[in-house]
């Protein structure tokens, strides 16, 4: 009896030892910090991966599709019809929508995060950002959510108007240049190396603010009462305060051929995979007969740097919209190493000539002061230069001194048309949605193809992009209170 | 002392008649102590301390060897008092029977180990013996309990080594949750793969049918339970049993195929007509010409200008022949000794298995040692298990779909040697747009490498009469290593060089073209390069329990059992692989890679701790009221809702107890109805259905992902997560009610249980869509809603008994409707996985495709020109793909030295998504290709749209092609075409067992006992005509997300197996 009671207290104690430490609270707090992935990280952390994916976006995503509307690229080999004959859905490149408001949520973490002085300069670059998107998201979609946006707890964010957002962008840019002027150098933490933009250059970051000001201004020249605006808006600002010659505003974190990831946006998307043969974007992108055309008619050699020979050694382009299967892959125009440099290319967001063009248009209406001609001149060149011309400053000379005045800004009558559609010539593949801004601002390039695909009875491409089926369907009650939305006669705030 | 003595009962009971080599002959009659009832048939009568028993036959008589050193026999009866009787010596022993008032003997191990009565319980359990699971000796335990029990349904969705299943009891409840039964062996959980257990270590299996029998596991309840208890040893002499088992596995159904139209892909030729078809030597789809049985040219000019020429006729049997006819060896061995104190088991297993896919192989190899020991009030319990699976597989689906992309005439069995056969290797291969399959399956190797090593101590003390306490803890660990190798190809210049020919002629005369098409696989390659993928995963699981017992019996009739512990669970995964990609060379590790591999870790850990009690008060022994409460420590939920509580209550009543009346008596003896409520979780969700508690941990928190193709060579770079994290995030909830009636008739020779029952899901977790425009894109949110109701019914008889035959059947069936009640506010579907969707207002899951478009009354609308019927946008619904019944037939009959076996069963009232047909039609293999010859055809049931919504049936409107253009390029994408009836009527098993005499081999004294099965499995299979395709039963997923096979799953098997068994 005795040496049961024994085994029994033994028995007890050893029950209790055994589960003492599984009755601990704290013993249950083991799935906080997740030791997989961080639940917070500092700025640093995020801005390269967040300016990559604006990269991502703008040059691999579904912005390019202004390429193939501007014609400059035309898609070869089964489409969707809806696609070619512009009867889009909600869900045509909606990943312009979507994707835009998973980056800029990002940016907005960023600024949340950098309110305290020492991260100055981080609050500044998200908000030069934010603005930069939004700019795009309204250039698309005109009335969009912003003053709600981006906010875990509110799931049914409302509309704002495009001009309203446009209006408080103008704000943002000037408050964010602000900030970067009065922080203290010496205390203020640079991003460096995570600002895979400008490297730390705030300097650059003023300008790259200023050119997206003026770019957001100058939208606006064809809406009445805008020329005041524009012009009390641009008090004090000269040519050099925007991006200049050689300022190309290229995001590249280190872009390689290593692995697929790892490829330069619009290599990536249109360009070659990691062992040298042709990814599906770049057999099934082609040239626009359109732009091949025009570089041929206007004997522009930087036809040789937008496209690749045909298999017939020349250059041929297909209309958009085109179902002949005649025209197979090899005999229709493929991309040009100015647009494919290298696996490893910068990915402009802005590149320099676009600034150019944009300060021309400026000084033409005189908005800015400088020569426009001068500043025109220096856009073509520029463009010669970032795509790798040969001898590009005699050869973008050679092009600007014919007589035509779809070249010769000297000779034209017109000339904010002859700006705006060297400004188009240029843009191809870098920078599709300001060519699209322009047309639908200006009507320049007047005879812009439109779809030839069968029964397609649109007279023009479309004026913008239906909201997508993730408002539809999430955020039902304000994005019906739009009015409703056609693509071919809903207009952005700034078109005429 | 209790339950020890009622296990050796059992032990006794299951391993009886066997007879010992010194015997003496005891025969007598049992008769019972109530008036009028005489005789009783089914008395189990054994040799206390042996395994030796009888059961009385209709007479009440029973004649028994026993060993002449036996001392006591046992008689026991379901209903009546056990009796132990001394021998002293007798020859002949009647006994009188005595209805039982205490009724102890039949006792159930339910959750938590919790031994309960089982007139006591007021929820539905089913036990399945050892001899009723490995009958036909297969190699997964669960392939034993199929179509054996209503309410479980074990679905093998595929063939292959160690084939996966899919568990569930009561269909399913979770949309985005695990529905699949809980495994608990010896007490603790079991998350393994359960095909890892070697059946014959198994005692039995208890199935916890609903939530309410499983209520005390909590958060892990609510999809029942199945209770595996292991072989721990028996009492009385050592004995040695050994089995060795050969089976043969072999194809028994191919998909229908046509015979009668050869090589043509058809993308670059003329279509549109219907005589004249050109042969296309290196094509894959059967788009051309007729079969003529002249010879014809296969393949290109290979590189020394030969050319391979075949007979142009259909090789009918040449894909079955492809496939092997798998042998697989299994020999057990085991060891289990032991007297009233202590017990020994041992067992050794080892599985070598090939597949039906050649060079599939796999092997298991399961060592286990267990024991119990016994010292006064105190008792202790324990097993050690290793465990060791291989499986070397090929790439399934990629070979199966070139088999099948395998035109008709080609012999594709004569290309086995590959490496030898210029006409097999990659470069001369006939086929220009897939590889020989032989060559896949030398190239492509899939690894896997599992050891598993597995503990369990049980410690327990009587302390008082009236007080029991036990300990039990468990832990198990496995590794598994999985290795991906792809090898490289190499390609003869001429094959990257050499341009394709086609022929006008089928006999290969007339050369009409020349194209400039090079193989595509060889395009300037000279060598494909080789791949390596590596990774290792690692499960360690500790389970722990402390239950404390207290049971009194009152003065007046009223009995109580009290039980209060605990339980914890901790749960811990690492996995780490490495996807190398390129190699520079073929040889297989990391080291040889060219790029930057592709990495991936993850550590994940969850605990759970339940506090629980349990209180059971029975009355006069007819009369019972259970409860249980539980409340569960999650670690995977934040602090607020961690606690959160469970119950169960239920009561059953004997009523045959209150029947004095001897003539109901003697037709129904024992009638008992009851009820359950309850209250269970499941936040399998979280680990998006995994049943592993870690895998659902840390999604309370928000994480950060590196971003596409950071690191940058040292420039790190985080996104946000695009799901909103959800800190108040709470497990599903689980109500169930439940109604059974259990009724025997005759002394037991029938015997039905019934039930009803209803479960209600409430605060289903699911992922929500929300608009991008909040910088999000989902939230993990508590919204579904779900009913599930059913009945099940479990007949048994014994149809005959005498003293050279027996015969005993059953029946069981099921019958399952659930329905989803809401998703996510007015979400009207969601979808779960490939073609699965939970929609409102549905079954689930419904299965979802595209279909023809239709008019009103469902005629296909085809054009009035093309007379081509058009795909409509939308996805339409094709019907719920769980069976809704489920109908399981057993037969058992002995004649003399023979037993033969049987299960069959049914299952009806749902849809599969047969995907096999996409490659099918797309070859133009499948017979409705051809079944007008390939010929223009008036689309059947077709109506032309007049507008105005007036359809006119279309008489005389042909489609304008019935070739490639029409199959692959317009019939193919239309997925209702492959949506078949999954009714099925399948003969399970058949086993015939024969026991050698014991007189032919008593004399050597070296065995107990000698037996020789022959079992089949699979043997036929009947399913409705339009089903062509395979076993509905396949199923690409094992997951809620069912009823969609593919090429992933080898065509179904037949299984034959021999077993000899010696007992020493």
């Amino acid at each position: 009896m005795c040496k049961e009671i024994k085994i029994f207290k033994i028995f007890i104690l050893a029950s209790a030892i055994l589960l003492m430490g599984s009755c601990k609270n704290s013993n249950f707090d083991i799935n906080s910090p997740n030791p997989n992935q961080p639940s917070s990280v500092t700025p640093n952390y995020l801005l390269a991966s967040a300016l990559a994916s604006s990269a991502n976006l703008v040059l691999g995503g579904d912005e390019t599709f202004a390429n193939f509307w501007m014609g400059y690229w035309a898609p070869y080999g089964e489409q969707s019809p809806t696609v070619l004959s512009y009867n889009l859905t909600t869900d045509t490149y909606s990943s312009n929508w979507d994707q835009s408001y998973i980056i800029l949520e990002n940016y907005k973490n960023i600024a949340d995060q950098s309110s305290s002085a020492g991260n100055a300069y981080y609050l500044a670059i998200a908000k030069i950002m934010k603005s930069f998107h939004f700019q795009r998201l309204v250039d698309l979609y005109n009335n969009v959510p912003y003053h709600e946006a981006l906010n875990s707890t509110n799931s049914f964010p409302k509309y704002d108007n495009g001009e309203t957002i446009y209006k408080d962008l103008v704000v943002q840019l000037d408050s964010a240049i602000k900030i970067i002027k009065r922080a203290d150098v010496l205390n203020t933490e640079n991003p460096g190396s995570n600002d895979v933009l400008f490297h730390g250059n705030m300097n650059q970051w003023v300008k790259f603010a200023n050119t997206l000001k003026l770019k957001i201004l100058m939208r606006q020249t064809q809406t009445s009462g805008g020329a005041a605006y524009i012009q009390s808006n641009l008090t004090g600002l000269s040519t050099d305060d925007f991006l200049g010659e050689g300022e190309d505003a290229g995001v590249n974190p280190g872009y390689s051929n290593s692995s697929g990831a790892q490829q330069s946006p619009l290599w990536q998307s249109v360009g070659y995979n990691i062992d040298g043969s042709p990814n599906g974007g770049y057999i099934y992108t082609r040239a626009n007969s359109y732009a091949v055309d025009f570089y041929i008619a206007t004997n522009d050699p930087r036809i040789g740097q937008f496209y690749a020979t045909n298999s017939d050694g020349i250059y041929r382009g297909r209309a958009f919209g085109s179902s002949d299967v005649g025209q197979g892959g090899n005999t229709i125009s493929g991309f040009g190493s100015g647009i494919l440099k290298a696996a490893s290319m910068d990915a402009y967001i802005l590149p320099a000539f676009e600034s150019l063009f944009i300060q021309a248009e400026a000084a033409q209406r005189g908005y800015i002061s400088g020569d426009p001609v001068d500043l025109f001149k220096k856009g073509v060149t520029e463009s010669f230069r970032i795509l790798s011309v040969p001898d590009y400053q005699s050869a973008a000379q050679a092009l600007f001194s014919q007589p035509s005045d779809k070249v010769n800004i000297d000779v034209s009558s017109n000339k904010i048309n002859t700006i705006i559609l060297q400004k188009w010539a240029a843009l191809n593949a870098y920078d599709p949605l300001e060519s699209y801004c322009d047309w639908r601002r200006l009507g320049v390039p007047a005879d812009l193809a439109v779809s030839v695909y069968p029964g397609t009875t649109a007279t023009h491409i479309p004026y913008r992009l239906l909201y997508p089926s993730s408002e539809y369907n999430y955020n039902s009650a304000n994005v019906k209170a739009q009015e409703n939305i056609n693509q071919f006669t809903s207009k952005i705030f700034w078109m005429p | 002392m209790k339950k020890l003595l009622l296990l050796i009962v059992l032990y006794v009971f299951i391993s009886g008649f066997t007879l010992l080599a010194q015997t003496i002959i005891i025969s007598g009659t049992v008769t019972s102590s109530v008036q009028s009832e005489g005789a009783i048939l089914g008395v189990t009568v054994t040799v206390k301390g042996t395994t030796v028993g009888v059961v009385t036959d209709v007479n009440g008589k029973y004649s028994i060897a026993v060993p002449q050193n036996a001392t006591t026999m046992v008689f026991s009866y379901i209903g009546m008092k056990k009796q132990e009787i001394e021998i002293g010596g007798r020859k002949v022993i009647d006994i009188v029977m005595f209805p039982d008032i205490l009724g102890l003997d039949e006792v159930v191990v339910t959750a938590l180990g919790i031994v309960r009565q089982e007139k006591a319980l007021g929820y539905s359990t089913i036990q399945v013996k050892a001899k009723d699971l490995v009958q036909s000796k297969q190699i997964n335990v669960v392939n034993g309990l199929t179509a054996k029990v209503s309410g479980l349904q074990v679905t093998t969705v595929n063939n292959g080594l160690f084939a996966p299943t899919r568990i569930t009891l009561r269909g399913n409840r979770s949309l985005t949750g695990n529905n699949e039964a809980l495994t608990i062996v010896d007490g603790a959980i079991y998350y393994n793969d359960i095909s890892s257990l070697n059946p014959d270590d198994i005692e039995s299996i208890n199935i916890l049918k609903g939530a309410s029998a499983s209520a005390n596991y909590g958060s892990d309840a609510s999809n029942g339970v199945l209770i595996i208890t292991t072989k721990k040893g028996i009492t009385g002499k050592p004995v040695i049993n050994f089995s060795s088992t050969v089976q043969l596995e072999t194809v028994s159904y191919m998909p229908d195929m046509q015979n009668q139209f050869g090589s043509n892909g058809g993308e670059s030729f003329p279509q549109n007509f219907n005589d004249l078809r050109y042969y296309i030597p290196d094509e894959n789809q059967q788009y051309g010409p007729l079969f003529n049985g002249k010879l014809v040219p296969l393949g290109r000019p290979i590189g020394d200008g030969s050319l391979l020429m075949v007979p142009y006729s259909s090789l009918k049997n040449e894909k079955r022949k492809f496939f092997n006819n798998a042998i697989t060896t299994q020999n057990n061995f085991s060891y289990s000794a032991g007297d009233e104190k202590s017990k020994f088991f041992l067992s050794a297993q080892d599985v070598n298995s090939n597949g039906v896919m050649p060079k599939d192989y796999g092997s298991r190899d399961v060592f286990r040692a267990g024991g119990s020991k016994t010292f006064g009030k105190f008792s202790t319990n324990f097993s050690v298990t290793y465990t060791h699976k291989y499986t070397n597989t090929t790439n399934t689906g990629d070979v199966y779909n070139n088999v099948l992309n395998t035109p008709q005439h080609v012999p594709l069995t004569s290309l086995k040697d590959w490496q030898n056969n210029k006409y097999a290797d990659p470069s001369g291969y006939f086929n220009d747009w897939a590889d020989n399959p032989y060559f896949t399956i030398d190239q492509e190797r899939n690894k896997t490498n599992e050891n598993g090593l597995a503990g369990n101590v049980q410690l327990n003390l009587q302390a008082f009469s009236w007080l029991n306490l036990s300990y039990r803890a468990s832990v198990n660990n496995s590794n598994t290593k999985y290795e991906y190798i792809q090898g490289t190809a190499h390609y003869n210049k001429h094959a990257q060089t050499s341009d394709t020919v086609f022929y006008s002629n089928s006999d290969g005369t007339g050369v009409f073209s020349q194209n400039d098409y090079i193989k595509p696989q060889a395009q300037g390659l000279s060598t494909t390069q080789a791949q390596y993928n590596t990774s290792s995963y690692s499960n360690y699981l500790l389970t722990s329990d402390f239950l404390a017992t207290i049971s009194k019996d009152f003065k007046n009739n009223v009995n109580l059992t009290v039980t209060l512990g605990e339980s914890y669970i901790d749960n811990k995964i690492d996995y780490l692989a490495v996807n190398a990609g390129p190699l520079f060379l073929p040889v297989y590790n990391i080291n040889n890679l060219t790029g930057i591999p592709d990495l991936g870790q993850y550590r994940k850990q969850a605990r759970k701790l339940g506090y629980f009690g349990d209180v059971s008060i029975g009355y006069k022994n007819f009369a019972f009221l259970h409860g249980s409460y539980r409340n569960d420590i999650d670690s995977r939920l934040s602090k607020a809702n961690r606690y959160i509580p469970y119950y169960d209550i239920d009561a059953s009543i004997v009523l045959s107890d209150l029947i004095h009346s001897t003539g109901i008596r003697q037709v129904i003896n024992y009638l008992k109805i009851r009820f359950a409520h309850s209250l269970t979780g499941n936040a399998s969700s979280l680990g998006n259905g995994s049943s592993n508690i870690a895998d659902g941990a840390y999604t309370t928190e928000p994480t950060l992902n590196a971003a596409p193709g950071f690191p940058f060579n040292g420039l790190g770079g985080y996104l946000l997560n695009t799901t909103i994290s959800n800190p108040n995030i709470k497990p599903e909830a689980i109500t169930e009610n439940e109604l059974g009636v259990e009724v025997s008739f005759f002394q037991n020779r029938i015997t039905l249980v019934t039930d009803v029952y209803q479960q209600k899901l409430k605060d289903g977790i699911v992922y929500s869509n929300t608009a991008s425009s909040t910088g999000f894109k989902r939230s993990l949110i508590n919204a579904a809603s779900t009913e599930t109701k059913g009945f099940e019914a479990d007949l048994k008889a014994t149809i005959i008994t005498s003293r050279t035959v027996t015969w005993k059947a059953g029946i069981n069936y099921t019958r399952n409707q659930s329905k989803v009640l809401s998703i996510n506010g007015d979400l009207p579907s969601l979808n779960i996985g490939g073609n699965s969707y939970a929609v409102l207002n549905k079954p689930y899951p419904v299965i979802e495709t595209n279909d023809w478009l239709r008019d009103p009354q469902g005629h296909v609308i085809v054009d009035a020109i093309t007379g081509n019927p058009s795909t409509d946008p939308n996805l339409k619904i094709m019907g719920n793909a769980n069976p809704t019944d489920l109908l399981g037939l057993t037969s058992s009959v002995s004649w003399n030295n023979f037993t033969l076996n049987a299960t069959a069963d049914y299952r009806g009232g749902y849809k599969v998504f047969n995907k096999l047909g996409y490659t099918m039609t797309f070859t133009g293999i499948t017979p409705v290709t051809t079944e007008t010859g390939r010929q223009r055809f008036v689309f059947p049931n077709s109506v032309i749209d007049e507008g105005g919504g007036k359809y006119v049936t279309n008489t005389n409107v042909t489609t304008d092609d019935a070739g490639y253009n029409f199959w692959a390029g317009s019939y193919l994408n239309v997925g209702s075409n492959y949506i078949t009836s999954g009714s099925v009527w399948k003969l399970r098993e058949v086993a015939l067992r024969y026991d050698f005499p014991k007189k032919w081999y008593s004399g050597a004294n070296i065995f107990q006992d000698i037996s020789f099965t022959l079992s089949g499995r699979n043997l036929i299979m009947l399913r409705p005509k339009t089903n062509i395709w395979t076993d509905p039963e396949f199923s690409d997923n094992t997951g809620n997300a069912v009823g969609t096979n593919s090429v992933n799953q080898t065509p179904p098997t037949r299984i034959f197996s021999a077993t000899l068994s010696l007992m020493f």
